[in-house]
C-alpha cells in the first residue's frame, strides 16, 4: 500500500472491480471496520477534501502532476526491491531504469520522462511481495487515517517504511527544519494524492452501501495487482447465473 | 472510477477470449455492435433536443436490457420475499435508476465507436461479448453479457469494465450493495426505494447540470427536465 495517502486509498474505487461470483470475504471486524470508515468519511469531508480543494485551486494541473510524478520516483527503490523479492527480474530492471532516468533527465523525478518513452511505473508493495510468496491476506481491517488493508498488507506497510530509502537522509542539519521539510513533503503529497482521488471518493459516496463497494473494490484491485494487472482466468467461469431469482 | 481507465489491455482480453471456450456467437456480437452503437450515437444526435434524446436512449436501453431480469437479479433471494406490490414499487424505483445510470455511464463516450473484439459463450444461451469504445486516449475495454431466449431475442443483463485486470459488473456490485443494504434493514423494501430513489436523484441532477454547462439546456425545458 503506498504510504501516503491512506485515506484517499481506503477511499479508492478507482476500479470497483471485484471477483464476480464473491458477495463478501472473510469479514470479522464489519462493526469495528463500518466504525472506523465512518470516522475516515468524516474526517475527510471535515478537513481532507477542503485542504485538498484549496490545494487544487492555487496548483495549476501541470503543478500536481509534477508532484505526483515526484513523488512516484521517490517511491521506486522500493518497488524495485519489492520486484526483486518476488522474482520479477524484468520488471526490477526496468523499474530500476525508470529511477535512473527520471531521476537525471527528468529533473530529479518531477518529469517522468520514462513514461513518455513508453515505460509505464510499476506499483509493488511488500504486501504484494508477501501474497506472491503465499501469505494469506487475513481479515478484511479499516484502520483511522490508514483505511483499508488486512494484516498482511499492514506488515507489508511497515517493511516498506523501513525499506524507504529517504528515511535516511537528512535534508539538513538542523532537526527542527529537519522535521519541518519531511512534514511539508508528506503534507504535500498527501494533498496531491487526495486531489487525484476526488472522483473515486465521490463515486463512493455516492454508492447505496458505501462500506460494501470498499470493501470489494478494495479487495480485488489488491487481487489484481498481485497478478500484476493481468485478467483472472476464471473471470469468467464465476459469473452467477441470472436465472435463479 | 478513476481518472483513471489506464489503458486497456486489449491484449489480454483478446488472449482471454482465447483461452476460454471457442464458441462465440456471432448473433450475440453483432446484437452488441448494433445496439450499443445506436445507444452512443443517440446520446450525440444533433437531430434531438436535450428531452428527446434522452427519451430516445432511454427507450432504447430498454429493449437492449432485460430490466425485468436484472432487478430480480440485484435483490437476489429478496425477489421471492417482496410482495407483488412491493416488487412493483421497486422495479419502477429501480428501473428509473438503472437507465439514469446507463445515461450517466454512457454519455462519457457519446460519439465514439463501439468495436466488438471477441466473445467468449459460457453455455448456448449466455455469452460475453467483449468490446472496445475506441477513444482519442486509448481504448476502454467494455464487455457485455448476453442472455438469449427460446425464441431467439437477445438482451444485455450485465455490463462490465476493465481496469488493471479487475472486471467490474455492474449488476453484480449492486447486487452486493442492495443486498447488504436489505439484510441491514430486516429486508425493507422501502428503505431499498428510498436509498434507490436518492440515488437516481443524484444521477438526474448531474447529468441536468451537465447538460446545462453544455448549453443544452436553457430555461424553461431545463425546469421541465428537472420535474
Amino acid at each position: 500500500m503506498k504510504p501516503i495517502l491512506a485515506l484517499a486509498f481506503a477511499c479508492s474505487l478507482a476500479a470497483c472491480a471485484t471477483a464476480p461470483g464473491e458477495t463478501s470475504r472473510s469479514d470479522p471486524y464489519e462493526g469495528f471496520n463500518r466504525s472506523m470508515l465512518g470516522f475516515n468519511l468524516a474526517l475527510d469531508e471535515a478537513v481532507l477534501e477542503p485542504a485538498s480543494e484549496a490545494y487544487t485551486a492555487v496548483t495549476p494541473r501541470w503543478g500536481r502532476d509534477r508532484v505526483g510524478d515526484f513523488f512516484t520516483n521517490l517511491g521506486e527503490p522500493v518497488t524495485f526491491v519489492n520486484e526483486l523479492l518476488q522474482g520479477n527480474v524484468d520488471g526490477a530492471t526496468e523499474t530500476g531504469a525508470r529511477f535512473v532516468v527520471n531521476s537525471t533527465v527528468g529533473l530529479g523525478g518531477l518529469f517522468d520522462m520514462a513514461r513518455f518513452r513508453g515505460v509505464e511505473a510499476h506499483d509493488e508493495d511488500f504486501g504484494q511481495t508477501l501474497a506472491v510468496w503465499g501469505v494469506d491476506s487475513g481479515p478484511y481491517l479499516v484502520l483511522p487515517l490508514l483505511g483499508s488493508t488486512n494484516p498482511r498488507d499492514l506488515l507489508g506497510f511497515g517493511v516498506d517504511r523501513g525499506i524507504t530509502p529517504t528515511n535516511y537522509v537528512n535534508y539538513t542539519t538542523n532537526d527542527d527544519d529537519e522535521l519541518a521539510v519531511r512534514s511539508g513533503l508528506a503534507i504535500l503529497n498527501g494533498l496531491n494524492a487526495r486531489s487525484r482521488a476526488q472522483g473515486q471518493i465521490e463515486t463512493l459516496r455516492d454508492q447505496p452501501e458505501p462500506y460494501v463497494a470498499l470493501r470489494r473494490a478494495h479487495t480485488s484491485q489488491r487481487d489484481a495487482a498481485i497478478r500484476n494487472g493481468q485478467s483472472d482466468p476464471d473471470a469468467y467461469e464465476e459469473l452467477p447465473d441470472f436465472d435463479d431469482f | 472510477m478513476t481518472p483513471l481507465f489506464k489503458s486497456l489491455t486489449v491484449a489480454a482480453s483478446l488472449a482471454l477470449s482465447v483461452s476460454l471456450p471457442a464458441f462465440a456467437d456471432q448473433a450475440s456480437e453483432d446484437y452488441v455492435r448494433e445496439n450499443a452503437n445506436h445507444a452512443l450515437s443517440t446520446l450525440n444526435d444533433p437531430e434531438l433536443n436535450s428531452l428527446e434524446r434522452r427519451e430516445a436512449f432511454q427507450g432504447l436501453m430498454n429493449q437492449f436490457t432485460d430490466l425485468e431480469r436484472v432487478s430480480r437479479f440485484v435483490i437476489g433471494r429478496y425477489a421471492r420475499v417482496f410482495s407483488d406490490q412491493e416488487f412493483d414499487a421497486y422495479y419502477d424505483a429501480y428501473a428509473r435508476y438503472a437507465l439514469a445510470t446507463y445515461e450517466a455511464e454512457l454519455d462519457k463516450y457519446r460519439g465514439e465507436e463501439i468495436v466488438v473484439t471477441g466473445s467468449t459463450d459460457r453455455n448456448d444461451r449466455d455469452s460475453i461479448v467483449e468490446t472496445v469504445v475506441r477513444r482519442p486516449t486509448g481504448d476502454l475495454p467494455v464487455r457485455w453479457r448476453v442472455l438469449s431466449t427460446d425464441d431467439g431475442e437477445y438482451q444485455v443483463v450485465d455490463v462490465a469494465l476493465e481496469l488493471d485486470g479487475n472486471l467490474l459488473w455492474l449488476a453484480i456490485e449492486q447486487r452486493a450493495q442492495f443486498m447488504a443494504l436489505l439484510d441491514r434493514s430486516n429486508g425493507s423494501s422501502a428503505e431499498l426505494i428510498r436509498t434507490i430513489n436518492e440515488m437516481t436523484a443524484r444521477l438526474e441532477a448531474r447529468a441536468l447540470a451537465q447538460r446545462t454547462d453544455a448549453g443544452e439546456i436553457t430555461g424553461a425545458s431545463s425546469v421541465q427536465a428537472g420535474r
